[in-house]
């Protein structure tokens, strides 16, 4: 196995702000996922996710030099992704549709494949109409399994106010998806 | 997994209490399996709506395109310094520490400015704002600049004078 995957992610962060690119690149290879997640669900729109999720690798990249370790890097990671979407959409409009969305246009495609592509786009439409700040708390929670400390750490808020968040986005989403229950 | 394992894991995933790799195990069996997921919907109903949903995955190449980017940030010189980044970015004491130099750098430019104005010659005269700007601001060596000139022109405007005296 290679040296580098044994160490820890703040490990990896601290080489990073050395300048050891090839740490960098580890803590890359294994936050990914999450991070192109969490702005794909929050946006809808593949392209907006992948600029999205590169700005918050190049963020993490300009903030090593000056990292402390006294918080785990999993909870900076989505402080960062997190501060990043809220202030996009604060700037810009969603968008309608993604083409990830569209049905198959392959007439053959199974019948199971195109009743998951309607499923998920009817769950990002009932996603994408709610406030942002409901919409990220939900995808925190649901999506990224993120615990209610956790979420309050990635948006900068207390416990009990994202209670109240995610307490008023459940009320609010839950009609919506009733015909998936 | 069994149902029966999963069911008795359901309360902590509904809070968000559990590993990441098992809760890909949860959302996988949940995924398929309708009897589990109407007891989770009956804890938590957004969650049994949204567990059926998974997103596309990750565009290929993004680690190598993030890594260009890297790259490319890393071999330009200096970046310019962008202060919104930098307060985003800093630590809350080194937050506090800016704002507290940018009160007193405020405060010392207004304590600084009111002592300028307060000449010795206004002080004594018991005067704290100069009425006629050609006294307060020692505005006499420019009396002499030709007419038409930017002086002239400056002269007219913080005296409300025409320029020419008048």
């Amino acid at each position: 196995m290679n040296r580098v995957n044994l160490r820890t992610d703040e490990d990896l962060m601290l080489a990073t702000g050395e300048g050891d690119l090839a740490a960098f690149e580890q803590l890359v290879l294994r936050h990914q996922n999450e991070v192109w997640r969490v702005a794909y669900r929050f946006t809808g729109d593949a392209t907006e996710a992948e600029d999205l999720a590169q700005e918050a690798c190049l963020r993490i990249l300009d903030a090593a030099p000056r990292y402390k370790p006294t918080a785990a890097f999993r909870t900076y990671f989505y402080r960062v992704v997190t501060r990043l979407c809220l202030d996009h959409r604060r700037k810009k409009r969603p968008v309608l549709f993604d083409l990830s969305f569209r049905r198959s246009a392959d007439e053959s495609a199974p019948a199971q494949l195109v009743e998951r592509q309607d499923r998920d786009r009817f769950i990002q439409i009932a996603l994408r109409d709610l406030p942002a700040d409901y919409r990220m708390a939900l995808v925190l929670r649901y999506f990224e399994g993120l615990s209610t400390p956790e979420i309050a750490a990635a948006m900068g808020r207390t416990v009990k106010a994202v209670e109240r968040l995610l307490a008023r986005a459940r009320e609010t989403l839950e009609p919506r998806l009733r015909p998936l229950l | 997994m069994r149902c029966e394992d999963l069911r008795q894991a359901l309360a902590n995933y509904a809070q968000g209490r559990v590993p990441v790799h098992e809760r890909q195990v949860i959302e996988a069996h949940l995924r398929d399996c309708p009897a589990c997921r109407a007891v989770l919907a009956e804890m938590d109903p957004v969650a049994a709506a949204l567990v059926q949903s998974q997103a596309p995955p990750i565009p290929a190449g993004f680690a190598e395109r993030a890594m260009a980017a890297a790259r490319s940030r890393i071999a330009k010189p200096a970046a310019t310094w962008n202060p919104l980044l930098w307060w985003r970015t800093a630590s809350a004491p080194m937050r506090g520490a800016a704002a507290a130099v940018l009160v007193v750098g405020f405060l010392g430019g207004v304590m600084v400015g009111r002592d300028a104005v307060r000449t010795p010659a206004n002080q004594a005269a018991g005067v704290t704002s100069p009425s006629d700007p050609w006294e307060g601001y020692n505005l006499d060596y420019l009396g002499d600049a030709p007419e038409g000139s930017l002086a002239n022109s400056y002269l007219a405007l913080v005296s409300g004078h025409d320029g020419e005296g008048h």
